[in-house]
């Protein structure tokens, strides 16, 4: 006759987590498939029979869940006082075999308030450190904490949940309980478990911390070929001795910088012996670093020997803004002296007159005969002013 | 004397037509021949050139041979010859030359003192070549 997985289990004394390490299924589903939440798929069921040692056919595909047992008052704790407290561990056993329930009412929790037991049964204990999933103040353990109550989003006392709802994995009130149904919305422990709301004091965490994860399992139902985490890491190699690398020493020096270093020195006008006294040494015998400084000692010198230039001079030629700026200003000088102007055009002709007007394209004369002529200035080739025969006279009497 | 110096000159020659003119009876592209004629710097493709030679009937060297003998370029010798205070040569289209020192220069023309003390005002598009004296 064909028995429930978890009667089998029990049978073999073997905890869910020593019946998942052998079979090589994760945990959470053997969970599921006891409480009858999911059926064994063939393939389980074969590596659960071969793990239990039995017969595929003695294993029923689809379990009823362990019956509730009466609740047990709480044992006191080993985490009160003195002893280590207990720390989740997902490896760890929450049934305890012979005696133990599987399910103890109010009794057995997964995750109480009174101290983290996961099963009592017979003073087993789901875990027998500290829980650290948060902060217990008061030395009881909780997936979460508050004020010593396991509670992962409660605060209120003796209210141990995962979250919102009541019981939970233990299942604390008939009704309410959740072996693998429960999820961030259910309670995780017997009792009920605290709304998560405003109203309730904050589940505290660690400030500094956060929430502490849970140990990483070392064992790896994906891979259960491969040792300890601890076991896998591998030892750091030895270093050889005289492995570390020396400094290399400094390269001569580059022949590029021996040509510059000889440009430089035959623009500051230094002789070898100059050379000997700033370097100490001669060309051949520099190394780069050496070469380095002095080319930066030579250059230095050179830029003390130019003259500066004169600041805010331009670098470049001077295009004034105005094309025509010098040209107005002359030309409006010679207009106001009422100079007589000599224009050469471009085909040799001249034309002699006084200046009446002018553009930036053309200029208007007033020519000897009373005449006024304008000329493009792109028929002009050059204009000069000349002395007035007057002025001449002038300039001749004034030099006699 | 620039190629846009010297195809003012032309332009005069040939009776004062305007670009436009110029661009329809070429076919250089619109703005294009008040570009090459009014930028300092070397303007226009070679076929473009040749179109404008054709148009004023020089041959197209004459054009393009031009290109080195900027505005930028003639203006970057004179500030050089007065910088150095050194007389400049300039050989006019005209067939003349002008040597004295520069007294000033703009775009558009440019005041040299001759060795006599006279002073004469050369108008840029004028000039064809030039050489600083002593240089």
């Amino acid at each position: 006759m064909a028995l429930d997985l978890w009667q089998l289990r029990r049978q073999k004394r073997m905890t869910i987590e020593e019946l998942a390490r052998t079979a090589g299924v994760h945990p959470a589903l053997i969970k599921a498939y006891e409480l009858g939440e999911r059926s064994i798929p063939e393939r389980d069921l074969e590596r659960l029979a071969s793990a239990l040692e039995i017969d595929v056919e003695e294993i029923k595909e689809l379990s009823d869940p362990p019956p509730r047992g009466p609740s047990r008052p709480a044992a006191p704790s080993p985490l009160e006082g003195d002893a280590p407290r207990p720390r989740y561990d997902s490896g760890s056993r929450y049934d305890s075999g012979s005696g133990s329930r599987y399910d103890s009412g109010s009794g057995s929790r997964y995750d109480s308030g009174s101290g983290s037991r996961y099963d009592s049964g017979s003073g087993s204990r789901y875990d027998s450190g500290r829980p650290s999933y948060g902060r217990s103040d008061s030395g009881r353990s909780g997936y979460g904490s508050s004020e010593g109550r396991s509670s992962y989003g409660g605060g209120e006392a003796g209210r141990s949940g995962y979250g919102e709802g009541r019981s939970g994995y233990g299942g604390g009130e008939a009704g309410r309980s959740g072996y693998g149904s429960s999820n961030y919305g259910r309670g995780y422990g017997d009792r009920p478990a605290p709304r998560y709301d405003s109203e309730r004091p904050a589940p505290r965490y660690d400030s500094d911390r956060g929430p502490a994860r849970p140990p990483r399992p070392d064992y790896r139902p994906d891979r259960p070929d491969q040792p300890d985490r601890m076991e896998r890491r591998p030892e750091r190699p030895l270093r050889k001795p005289g492995g570390l690398k020396r400094r290399p020493q400094v390269a001569p020096a580059r022949p590029s910088q021996l040509e510059h270093l000889k440009i430089l020195l035959q623009q500051l006008d230094m002789s070898g012996d100059d050379l000997l006294r700033l370097a100490g040494k001669p060309l051949s015998m520099l190394n780069r670093r050496e070469a380095s400084h002095l080319l930066t000692t030579c250059q230095e010198m050179l830029t003390e020997r130019k003259p500066e230039r004169p600041k805010g001079k331009r670098q470049r030629p001077y295009l004034p803004e105005s094309v025509d700026e010098h040209e107005l200003v002359y030309l409006t000088q010679v207009q106001l002296d009422e100079s007589p102007l000599h224009l050469t055009l471009f085909n040799g002709t001249t034309l002699e007159g006084t200046l009446q007007g002018f553009s930036p394209y053309a200029l208007t004369l007033a020519t000897n005969s009373g005449d006024e002529i304008t000329v493009q200035k792109l028929a002009i080739a050059f204009y000069q002013v000349k002395p007035s025969p007057a002025q001449e006279a002038a300039d001749q009497d004034g030099e006699s | 004397m620039s190629t846009s110096d010297y195809l003012r000159y032309l332009r005069a020659v040939k009776g004062g037509p305007t670009p436009q003119d110029i661009e329809t009876a070429t076919g250089v592209p619109a703005g294009a021949y008040r570009q090459i004629e009014q930028r300092y710097r070397a303007q226009g493709t070679e076929e473009e050139l040749a179109s404008l030679a054709a148009y004023f009937e020089v041959p197209a060297e004459d054009l393009t041979s031009r290109l080195e003998w900027t505005r930028k370029a003639l203006s970057a010798a004179l500030v050089e010859a007065a910088e150095q205070d050194a007389p400049i040569q300039l050989a006019l289209r005209s067939g003349q030359t002008v040597t004295g020192k520069v007294q000033w220069s703009d775009l558009g023309a440019a005041l040299l003192q001759m060795e006599d003390g006279q002073e004469v005002v050369v108008q840029r598009h004028m000039v064809d070549r030039w050489q600083i004296v002593g240089a």
